[in-house]
């Protein structure tokens, strides 16, 4: 579907600046992530379906996201807002386990995509279903992919 | 009752009109979303906000990207009132140095000659101060860039700082005309602070009497400001340019 870029900004870009600001931290930052974000889509607009494309925009910016905060960490630059804070400040009882003293090492081993659930499923508060449905997998594919991260998180803490 | 808390893509899927409200929190948390949107879109111009979108997708080379947040760091856009109370405080140093006629005969601080001129001025604990060529600066500063015209139509003003970021200052962007307000001295919308890059920052001002392409310049100030930096842009003949720098003061 042919997209008008003003328009398409005009409607949907407050929400993904909000959510880039909500994990970056940084105005700047998120201003450039929300603009990489309509990139990402606007790249792949004959794939998008006339459905509301609100949740891809939600689940790009996150990933966006979080990838800049995995390659601000990999550069060792010194950050108060990284992915691994943001994760490990959650009140979950459930993610209280992977606190940040090896919650570094732990997201090394996983997938980046890992890391997209864990955000949405312990620090926004998503469902496991609506987990699911945002980053494309079963409910059985996001519980077991929690249930391994749980699992060497706690075999990290016993090290 | 305890209303029912969900997450932010809840929230703003209602405000899209794409769920529809459950609860009085539910319509609490749209006015503040439909109040952010508007804030956003104030702030964040969708005209603007396209171009630069369209211009990334066209835009590959990661650099050049880096060198557009740099500019947006350090503009601060000033309102209408701002820039009138500028303009006031300025206003005595214009012509202090050109007298009362706009159309000077010559910048004794910036350019020698007739022809298009540029002003940098510091505005410094409520003291306005004509910057020249090679003057200490640091960060922080709170410049204002000012021009004169004097019978060039088009032009697009641009500065080049120590760490080979690219700044444009005029027009607001690429895709916009580049036709140069006539009439005397005009101060621009923005004031620019500078930032911590280090050594210098070096500003062009690229004037025709044929529309120029913003785009075209900025890539060519690009390639200056990732190889040496001291040189001139490669122009065609009818355009003109000239520039000047201030050196950044080490900051410990």
């Amino acid at each position: 579907m042919a997209i008008d870029v003003e328009d398409f900004y005009r409607k949907y870009g407050p929400m993904v600046l909000r959510r880039c600001r909500s994990i970056l931290k940084n105005e700047d930052a998120a201003m450039d992530a929300m603009q990489d974000v309509f990139v990402k889509i606007l790249k792949k607009e004959k794939e998008l379906n006339n459905s509301s494309p609100s949740s891809l925009l939600y689940i790009t910016a996150t990933n966006v996201c979080l990838n800049i905060l995995r390659k601000s960490e990999r550069k060792a630059e010194a950050s108060d807002n990284s992915i691994l804070d943001i994760i490990a400040g959650s009140d979950d009882p459930e993610e209280r386990v992977l606190n940040n003293i090896f919650l570094d090492k732990l997201f090394k081993k996983e997938k980046p995509s890992t890391r997209t659930i864990a955000m949405l499923h312990y620090v926004d508060g998503f469902t496991l279903e609506e987990t699911a449905e945002q980053v494309g997998m079963s409910v059985s594919g996001i519980r077991k992919r929690l249930r391994g991260l749980r699992k060497n998180g706690l075999e990290l803490r016993e090290v | 009752m305890k209303n029912k808390v969900n997450h932010e893509l809840h929230y703003e899927q209602i405000a899209l009109g794409e769920l529809k409200p459950e609860n009085e929190y539910d319509k609490d948390k749209i006015r503040s979303i439909e109040e952010s949107n508007q804030k956003i879109l104030k702030e964040y111009p969708p005209e603007l906000m396209a171009a630069q979108i369209k211009m990334r997708m066209n835009e590959p080379n990661r650099d050049a990207v880096q060198n557009r947040r740099i500019f947006r760091r350090i503009y601060i856009p000033l309102s209408a009132a701002a820039v009138f109370l500028l303009f006031i405080a300025i206003y005595p140093v214009l012509f202090e140095r050109t007298g009362t006629n706009t159309s000077m005969e010559s910048d004794t601080v910036r350019f020698k000659g007739n022809g298009p001129s540029l002003y940098i001025y510091r505005n410094e604990n409520g003291e306005t101060e004509l910057l020249g060529n090679n003057t200490i600066v640091k960060e922080k500063d709170l410049l204002q860039i000012s021009y004169d015209a004097q019978g060039a139509r088009y032009g697009v003003i641009f500065s080049i700082d120590g760490r080979g970021a690219v700044t444009l200052h005029f027009p607001g962007n690429i895709y916009s005309s580049t036709r140069l307000d006539s009439g005397g001295k005009v101060l621009l919308p923005y004031s620019y602070e500078l930032d911590n890059a280090p050594f210098f920052e070096r500003f062009f001002f690229v004037t025709s009497e044929h529309e120029i392409d913003a785009s075209v310049i900025m890539e060519k100030a690009g390639r200056i400001a990732k190889g040496n930096k001291s040189e001139m842009l490669i122009l065609p003949e009818d355009q003109r340019q000239q520039s000047m720098i201030l050196f950044k003061e080490e900051v410990e």
